[in-house]
């Protein structure tokens, strides 16, 4: 049995492991990179002096949707890391393709949001407006394509080195982050869609 | 978790959790289709800012492990928060 962490695990003060609490620290900085972006959609949105506005082209149908795919590709997640864990390559195999599946759903939502928003005259230099949400959603899109890439390799690692490898601390760290992902969305849906008539 | 206690939520409570973050988000969903409610700020800014924190405390506490996890993350994840919101609040009042 080969675990990713046998080995590689260091004796910290904390007694949280490094990689992990790398992780969050990172986390904690990508609050504040998206906290100001939401500020900076919420201060534009409204001052867009061309093209469409929000309330004329937004469509919440498609856009809960896509919420309700990356929702389940976090609980996919915390599957594939229990498979893990509990030494069950088929489940940890299964859920981890799982993830990557439902990320390039998400993703392939957010390409047809960005034509169809194009399509109706709302492109990233249009208005303040489309240069704000634009810069917003892309960047947690950018984050989402990351968050992919990142968990095929896992799984293609684990297809290479074989069925004994469990990356019990990797996995942990790519889940914390894909979380994260989904956090940020669960927020941007609320204030950037939800929130379109207030 | 290694080198932390392995005290994880049950695969069970996983799908409940699941099931609960669809139904909050179906909601969410139901209560901006109505038309009449859409512009009603006084009931939709609480309503909606509500059931998001309920699906952020689930997605942070259980999926993320918060709950079981050293409390130090707990801290360092809700400082920056802290943090956040008040650069966000002062963004806001000062470019609005």
């Amino acid at each position: 049995m080969v675990s990713d962490h046998e080995g590689a695990l260091h004796a910290t003060n904390t007694g949280i492991d490094n990689r992990k609490f790398g992780m969050w620290v990172l986390i904690a900085s990508e609050c504040f990179l998206f906290g100001t972006l939401i500020a900076n959609y919420l201060v534009n949105r409204a001052r867009g002096l061309s093209g469409p506005k929000a309330q004329e082209i937004y469509e919440i149908d498609i856009t809960t949707l896509s919420t309700f795919d990356l929702l389940m590709s976090s609980v996919a997640m915390v599957l594939a890391l229990h498979g893990c864990q509990n030494r069950d390559v088929g489940k940890f195999r299964f859920w981890t393709g799982i993830v990557v599946l439902g990320g390039v759903i998400f993703l392939g939502f957010q390409y047809y949001e960005f034509s169809h928003f194009v399509h109706n005259g709302l492109g990233l230099t249009t208005s303040i407006f489309g240069s704000s949400f634009y810069l917003l959603t892309g960047c947690h899109g950018l984050h989402v394509l990351a968050g992919v890439l990142w968990m095929s390799t896992i799984l293609a690692t684990s297809f290479v080195r074989g069925d004994k490898w469990f990356p019990d601390v990797p996995l942990e760290v790519a889940g914390l982050y894909w979380h994260f992902v989904d956090v940020v969305w669960i927020v941007i849906f609320t204030v950037v869609y939800l929130f379109v008539y207030i | 978790m290694v080198g932390q206690d392995s005290n994880h939520a049950s695969v069970r409570t996983y799908w409940n959790l699941a099931g609960i973050l669809c139904v909050i988000t179906f909601i969410e969903w139901v209560i901006f289709k109505i038309e009449d409610l859409r512009t009603w700020s006084a009931f939709m800014l609480p309503t909606l800012i509500a059931l998001s924190l309920a699906k952020l405390i689930m997605v942070c506490g259980w999926y993320m492990h918060l709950k079981y996890d050293h409390k130090l993350l707990t801290y360092v994840f809700g400082f920056s928060v802290f943090l956040t919101m008040m650069t966000f609040t002062i963004l806001m009042l000062a470019l609005r």
